[in-house]
């Protein structure tokens, strides 16, 4: 039992989450006084080793695959350890399921799941999403996996993949669209219900999908799956529908962590001027003695920043993703202004100013005019910044460029980027690709990169934290 | 002491006060294990309230440590009371004691107010130590704490190591205003107290509120619930729901309507801009 709980902490580790041996040993604890039912079980798992809500997603995740009866298929002293673990509970979240994954061969190209002509398998998506009974959720993308047939390493390397081709099959998409058709006509609280069964179909469906390749393939690609779990090494382009969504959330709470710190690290001073009318009142409780005096508080001078983005290709996500981090903390600077881009920059402050970020996000897609031909050009782009919006910068402020230097080769214009760079204090550029793809092919990162004080590789969620601090 | 997780759920029941499992079973381990219990959520989802229905059904007293920005050691611990120091000194002044006999006398027990971490360890039998909001306070008074909890003894440079005459339950309780260190998380017992169910809230409500009907109190909550799927400023509570509660059946209302939900939705939201978003979706919002 002690092995099988070690064993389950290292994976969880490797997953991101932070467990000590303390924790373990209490984990033990807490199991000697609860018992195994499978529910008990796993409360005393949470409470002891899960302290950051935020891994709670991922926890519940291994947990599911882990203690699963057909994973410990493979390992008979495993059941024999656990004998009563797998008896309890079936409908909620963290219960295991019986039925073993298709053996089909070939895959299903997705016309419809020949349920008789009437009712197509949009239909039932439809169906099960406006009714939300759990069980038929579950069923449905049950049959979507196994619609893939035999499972192979492909289907562990390309994820993505294998959700669409589950996707066609079930006509997801197809359902969607028809659902959100829908929207304006039914009541708004039926249209929140829909919406929350579909983030949780779609949950569901990587939970089955991932639970039968790890079933298929054994525990080497349990480890894989749940590294991809570690958020704050994955890359961002990598990230899956369900992690944009929990990367988005882990971002919010990277910027509360980043505007709470600053505040307290700035707050009561312990040494610097004194402020004698309040030594002076202090020491009114020790018979006009100060013993204690009191000091100024320091406040800390706030930068003001601007922030240049590329939005082409797979550099999008990156930039959303720091924009978010920029405005959720904006009243850390004195001024905060964006601009977006492809080939030619517009600026997004209004958008972004005082709104929800989604809100803010959407708007800029609408309306901003950051894209002449579609393609990347760098180049062109420091061109018109400085021919129109020269004046946004001054000696104060940090110019932050979010992109992957892909200039389409195109002409370099880096002179540009060079004048832009002595109207303020400092610029930073944020790369989110590996620096072993700088300067191949059409990155010329190094060019830019001259004319920058600094360079980062911004790749993941433990990069970008590392680069927001030295920005702040 | 609760022999049984079940017996957390009807304890603290009987106090008026509904858990679900998950709860109950940190409720537990915490109290059995003597580790601090570290509860997180959001504003108004009864976490406060957790600890002192807990305090009430073990039959215990509930010493409260309120935190704050720059709480410090001697507002939890220990305070010399300087007012009366000073006036003994000045009494003793006129006397013919020495110095060395009055500095003695006034650093002796008469002379201090235990605060609330004190008292606590001092505490005959084992009471609930709630700190509440501890996010608020700073960095530096979490080391002290940690400290503290790690052991249940404290050294006072003039009263010496005080050491917990009984261990109390400890129950830390944080908005999330900012994060703990890996060394406070580390010794607690977790617990995330999310918005309850339907059911729970509905349970909730009849129970604080009997004034309410049943057929007003589940569309209320309904309502409630549909609001916290969207995305807003700041969600309603179940200390908002109550307070709607509270209001429609003083206002005598008997069942909902756009009219009594535009006018005293107020109480529900806290942000214009979340008012606005919901305002011209009530309709919708509203279950049948
Ligand atoms: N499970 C529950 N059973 C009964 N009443 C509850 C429950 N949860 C919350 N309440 C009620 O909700 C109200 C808010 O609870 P409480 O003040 O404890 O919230 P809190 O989480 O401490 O909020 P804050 O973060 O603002 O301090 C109280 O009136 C409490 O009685
Ligand atoms: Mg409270």
């Amino acid at each position: 039992m002690d092995e099988k709980i070690l064993e389950f902490a290292v994976l969880l580790r490797k997953a991101g989450v932070k467990v000590s041996h303390s924790e373990i040993a209490e984990s033990l604890g807490a199991l000697s006084l609860v018992g195994l039912e499978r529910e008990n079980f796993y409360n005393a798992m949470a409470a002891t080793i899960v302290k950051d809500q935020s891994d709670l997603e991922t926890f519940d995740k291994l947990f599911y695959y882990y203690f699963d009866p057909e994973f410990f298929g493979h390992r008979a002293e495993a059941l024999k350890r656990w004998p009563n673990l797998y008896l309890t509970g079936s409908k909620d979240r963290c219960s295991g399921t019986e039925q073993t994954p298709g053996t089909g061969q070939g895959r299903a190209t997705g016309f419809g799941q020949g349920e008789g002509l009437a009712t197509t398998a949009a239909d039932s998506f439809i169906q099960v999403i406006k009714t939300g009974d759990y069980g038929e959720m579950a069923e449905m993308v049950k049959r979507g996996v196994a619609s893939l047939g035999q499972i192979g390493e492909e289907d562990l390397r390309d994820m993505k993949k294998a959700v669409r081709q589950v996707k066609v099959f079930l006509e997801w998409n197809m359902g969607i669209y028809r659902i959100e058709q829908e929207a304006g006509v039914v009541d708004e609280s039926i249209w929140l219900t829909w919406q929350e069964r579909l983030t949780e179909m779609e949950r569901l469906l990587y939970l089955e999908l991932e639970k039968t390749i790890i079933n298929e393939l054994g525990s080497e690609a349990l480890e894989t799956i749940i590294i991809r779990e570690n958020l704050n090494e994955l890359d961002f382009y990598r990230l899956s529908a369900p992690q944009v969504a929990e990367m988005k959330k882990k971002i919010s709470r990277l910027a509360h962590k980043l505007a709470t710190r600053l505040s307290f690290r700035h707050k009561r001073a312990k040494h610097g001027t004194i402020d004698l009318s309040k030594t002076i009142r202090k020491s009114m409780a020790t018979g006009g003695i100060p013993i204690k005096p009191v000091f100024h508080d320091r406040y800390p001078t706030r930068p003001e920043i601007v922030v240049l983005c590329d939005l082409s290709g797979s550099v999008r996500m990156f930039s959303e993703f720091m924009l978010q981090l920029v405005y959720s903390i904006q009243n850390r600077f004195i001024h905060v202004r964006s601009f977006v881009f492809v080939d030619t920059p517009d600026e997004i402050t209004e958008y972004m100013h005082n709104r929800e970020i989604e809100d803010g996000i959407r708007d800029v897609y609408n309306k901003a005019r950051f894209s002449k031909t579609a393609f990347s050009d760098y180049g062109r782009m420091f061109i018109d910044f400085c021919e129109k919006y020269l004046d946004a910068l001054n000696k104060k402020t940090t110019l932050l460029v979010i992109g992957d230097a892909r200039n389409n080769y195109q002409k370099e214009h880096a002179e540009y980027l060079q004048k832009m760079g002595r109207e303020v204090k400092r610029v930073i550029w944020l790369n989110p690709e590996s620096p072993d793809m700088w300067d191949r092919e059409d990155s010329i990162m190094s060019v830019y990169g001259r004319f920058c004080h600094q360079v980062y590789e911004c790749r993941n969620l433990e990069q970008l934290e590392r680069a927001a601090r030295q920005i702040i | 002491m609760f022999g049984s997780i079940q017996e957390v759920k009807d304890k603290l029941t009987a106090q008026n006060y509904l858990i679900n499992d998950n709860s109950a079973t940190a409720v537990y381990l915490a109290v059995r294990l003597q580790k601090p219990l570290l509860i997180e959520g959001p504003a108004g989802v009864g976490k406060t309230e957790l600890a002192k229905a807990a305090a009430r059904a073990l039959d215990t007293e509930l010493i409260r440590l309120q935190c704050y920005e720059g709480l410090d050691e001697s507002k939890a611990l220990f305070e010399w009371n300087y007012q009366k120091q000073l006036l003994r000194i000045q009494a003793n002044h006129l006397t013919d004691r020495t110095w060395e006999e009055t500095k003695a006398n006034i650093f002796s027990a008469e002379f201090y107010l235990a605060r609330p971490l004190l008292k606590a360890l001092q505490a005959e039998k084992p009471v609930v130590l709630l700190v509440d909001e501890i996010d608020k306070s700073d960095e530096e008074f979490e080391s002290f704490l940690l400290e503290a909890l790690s052991d249940y003894q404290i050294s006072i440079p003039e009263l010496g190591t005080v050491k917990a005459t009984s261990i109390p339950v400890v129950i830390l309780t944080s908005n999330n205003f900012r994060d703990f260190s890996d060394a406070l998380k580390r010794r607690c017992i977790h617990l995330y107290i999310d918005y309850p169910s339907f059911a729970r809230e509905l349970a909730i409500v009849r129970l604080k509120v009997p004034g309410v009907n049943k057929v007003l109190a589940e569309k209320l909550v309904a309502f409630v619930q549909s609001l916290r799927k969207m995305v807003l400023k700041k969600s309603p509570s179940i200390s908002e729901t109550l307070d709607w509660a509270r209001t429609l059946v003083l206002l005598g209302v008997e069942t909902l309507d756009e009219e009594i939900v535009m006018n005293t939705v107020n109480i529900l939201l806290k942000y214009q801009q979340d008012i606005n978003k919901v305002a011209d979706r009530i309709g919708g919002l509203l279950p049948e």
